[in-house]
């Protein structure tokens, strides 16, 4: 491979390592959503893309990939806490965040994902033919394997606590509502999963991001309506110098992460989320920094890892939205590509790193001066108008849907994770075949 | 002893664990005061002692790992020497699989599709070591089809005949067939320019007396005069003074040609093993291969 091209794709992916930050400082905004618009800017300007190398772009791809993996949680621990009303769902990071020690929380997070990225550059190249193996193993036992994620988490929603009322109906409605909700969200997430898989509204030519305005929906813009909703005065935030984090933690914490990153980056529908629920019970994962650093790990090897799966030689594996972006206009073929590849992600996982510091510091620094909802607001408002740019008024009409479908459990404190099912049912129900029928049944098909 | 002399010692003993433990007076996660030195932070319960914790120094200095693995890598990428598979070793068992292979352009073609829109740009490749002459294993076809054929002509990416070419190619290969596909056109490229200097020029008598020195090399024909016409494709020449015998010439439509016409032709000269005879052979894309001289 020339020097020039090694050059020139170092230089992008560090420019995509720069954007992926500024777009990680607008809580809610997902990657996929810079990477949909970047694909839109590449096809309207195609003349100046058509001059880049593939691989160079890929490389700016893959720095936006990488950046934004390590560092998108930064501003959600910053800038969207809850307060007392939704302590039943809430996550460690807005009890640090009210602790005053996010920035712990973060570098927690960070720890996990520097983890991974060591695993990711320094282990998989070493054993392309596991994969290899381990994704013929998988391919024909997705449809149950996903299955029986969906009834793991339907089976954990079972109700956690004791109803509180005057009348025995309240206490029967009060103890229950929770497990309703959730049962009643995971259904409707799923029916309108099979509703976008079989007949999306969104215009043809935009269809291959058809399911972005159901995640803005479901999970960004509920998001922000929460942060609106919530009056809590976030105190000042501690920079601390070290992390309290015993080896049992980092142990437990990585194989947690490792295991879900790897079942989510090889099971097609199935997401780090789920695949953490199932894992941390594997590893009998406890306590917050177990939970922060197995995030960590899961959510880059999702991101990353199965991305490298992509351009690993004899596995090849188009898994998750950037592989499916990229193959747009690249297509992997060569050892030297995946040296490249694998050099990309340890540089631009080494400076996503250094930078989290940096970031989480200055996020601190402005959750102090600026009050939070400005920033939500912001979110918010870019949200709505990249789904409508780029799915038109169709994908609008979905967000608003998903999105009365993603306050349900932010209103019921009901699990979000629920929420997946409009990913994981359409999935398992097409791998296994029933997914005509089914949609047939529903008059989408 | 009373239980005030037993918290006493406690105090002392907790006391002198604190100043071993290193622990600070503030907590190093949340920032409240610590004066009591304890080993858990009265109100975030984190543990205190810098022994059970990280720092982030440590864990900055760690990325010089990734950075030295960046190095490496890319120094892989820009010295790995290709890993060429011989075109006579891609086999049915290698079907589906991305190869890269090393070799020479024999011929060049380019066809639509029937509604003249999309179209397929084919090379027929050949060992760049091999003998060439009738050695079908050491030969595959390429195809570059749609936007790939697209982009191969708008870069100038195309190669010439004759050209050593640096290829990676899904192969396609099953029962009496195998074909290259090109997945995009940068996986096509040249690395030795056949020059127009490689043509010798030579006459007939000098290619029946001497085939060795001349074979696989493309060839010209200064003068020569044809002697005989052979079904569709073949032209039997002879040299101007008609002394050393008749020499064939493939590939080319006879119906446009006259016995006793005077010629030059160029094309590659090659041994026909079937036949048992050397010829010169052309394609139907070298349109000036063979040029009338009265």
């Amino acid at each position: 491979m020339e020097t020039s091209l090694v050059i020139y794709s170092i230089i992008a992916s560090l420019i995509g390592v720069f954007i992926a930050m500024l777009a990680s400082a607008i809580p809610g905004l997902h990657i996929y959503n810079v990477i949909a618009l970047t694909m839109l800017l590449a096809f309207a300007a195609a003349d100046i893309f058509a001059a880049l190398h593939p691989i160079v772009l890929t490389g700016f791809m893959l720095g936006m990939v990488v950046g934004f993996s390590m560092l998108f949680t930064v501003s959600s621990q910053y800038f969207q806490p809850n307060d007392e009303s939704f302590r039943s769902i809430m996550l460690p990071h807005e009890r640090f965040l009210l602790e005053g020690r996010a920035h712990e929380a973060v570098m927690l997070g960070a720890l996990g994902s520097l983890i991974a990225i060591f695993i990711i550059t320094l282990f998989f190249p070493l054993i392309p033919s596991f994969f290899a193996t381990v994704r013929l193993l998988v391919q024909p036992h997705g449809y149950w394997l996903v299955g029986m994620v969906m009834f793991f988490i339907l089976m954990t929603e079972w109700p956690k606590d004791h109803g509180v009322g005057k009348t025995g109906w309240q206490k029967f409605w009060d103890g229950w509502v929770q497990l309703l909700m959730g049962y009643f969200t995971f259904i409707v997430a799923g029916i309108l999963g099979m509703f976008v898989f079989y007949r999306t509204i969104v215009p043809v030519e935009n269809a291959f991001q058809s399911l972005m305005p159901l995640f803005v929906g479901l999970f960004a813009v509920p998001s922000q309506i929460m942060t609106f909703m919530t009056k809590v005065k976030v105190p000042k935030q501690h920079i601390c110098e070290s992390v309290e984090s015993a080896p049992h933690d980092v142990m437990r914490g990585t194989a947690s992460g490792f295991l879900a990153g790897l079942f989510a980056a090889l099971v097609p529908g199935m997401t780090p989320g789920p695949a953490l629920l199932c894992t941390g019970h594997l590893t009998v994962t406890s306590g917050e920094r177990q939970f922060l650093i197995g995030g960590g790990v899961g959510r880059v090897l999702y991101y990353v890892g199965a991305l490298m799966l992509f351009f690993m030689p004899g596995v090849f594996m188009r898994r998750g939205g950037a592989a499916i972006n990229i193959s747009l206009f690249f297509v992997p073929e060569t050892p030297e590509q995946f040296f490249l590849i694998s050099g990309i992600i340890a540089l631009t996982g080494a400076v996503s790193f250094l930078l989290i510091g940096w970031f989480s510091k200055a996020c601190a620094y402005l959750v102090e001066k600026i009050d939070y909802n400005w920033f939500s607001a912001l979110g918010c408002v870019i949200l709505i108008i990249l789904t409508i740019q780029i799915t038109h008024w169709q994908g609008f009409v979905l967000l608003s849907v998903a999105t009365a479908l993603g306050l349900v459990p932010n209103m019921w404190h009901s699990r979000r994770l629920n929420l997946l099912a409009v990913l994981m049912v359409p999935v398992s129900l097409n791998m296994s075949g029933a997914g005509p029928a089914v949609a047939r049944f529903f008059g989408f098909y | 002893m009373s239980n005030q002399d037993n918290f006493e010692i406690d105090t002392q003993v907790a006391a002198e664990e604190a100043v071993d433990l290193n622990i600070p007076e503030k907590c190093p996660s949340c920032g409240r005061e610590n004066t009591e030195r304890r080993k858990r932070c009265a109100y975030c319960c984190t543990l205190t002692p810098p022994r059970e914790r990280i720092t982030l120094r440590a864990m900055n200095l760690s990325t010089i790992v990734l950075f030295i693995a960046a190095l490496v890598y890319f120094v892989i990428a820009v010295t790995l020497s290709p890993q060429y598979t011989p075109v006579s070793g891609l086999g049915e068992s290698m079907n589906f699989q991305h190869v890269r292979i090393l070799a020479k352009v024999r011929y060049i073609s380019e066809f639509k599709d029937k509604y003249q829109k999309r179209s397929t740009i084919q090379l027929e490749l050949e060992d760049s070591k091999s003998g060439g002459g009738d050695d079908y294993e050491g030969r595959i076809k390429l195809k570059a089809e749609g936007e790939v054929a697209r982009e191969l002509k708008e870069k100038g990416l195309m190669p010439a005949r004759g050209d050593v070419v640096d290829v990676s190619a899904t192969l396609f290969a099953g029962k009496g067939y195998r074909t290259l596909s090109l997945g995009t056109a940068e996986l096509l490229k040249v690395v030795d320019k056949a020059s127009e200097a490689a043509v010798v020029e030579t006459d007939v008598k000098s290619l029946i007396e001497k085939p060795e020195s001349f074979k696989n090399k493309k060839v010209k024909i200064k003068e020569a005069v044809i002697k005989a016409k052979r079904g569709k494709l073949v032209l039997e020449v002879s040299g101007p003074d008609d002394a050393a015998g008749t020499l064939v010439i493939f590939g080319v439509d006879p119906s446009g040609y006259k016995e006793g016409q005077k010629i030059s032709a160029s094309g590659l000269f090659v041994y026909y093993e079937r036949g048992g005879y050397w010829e010169l052979k052309i394609t139907e894309d070298e349109s000036d291969s063979i040029v009338v001289l009265n």
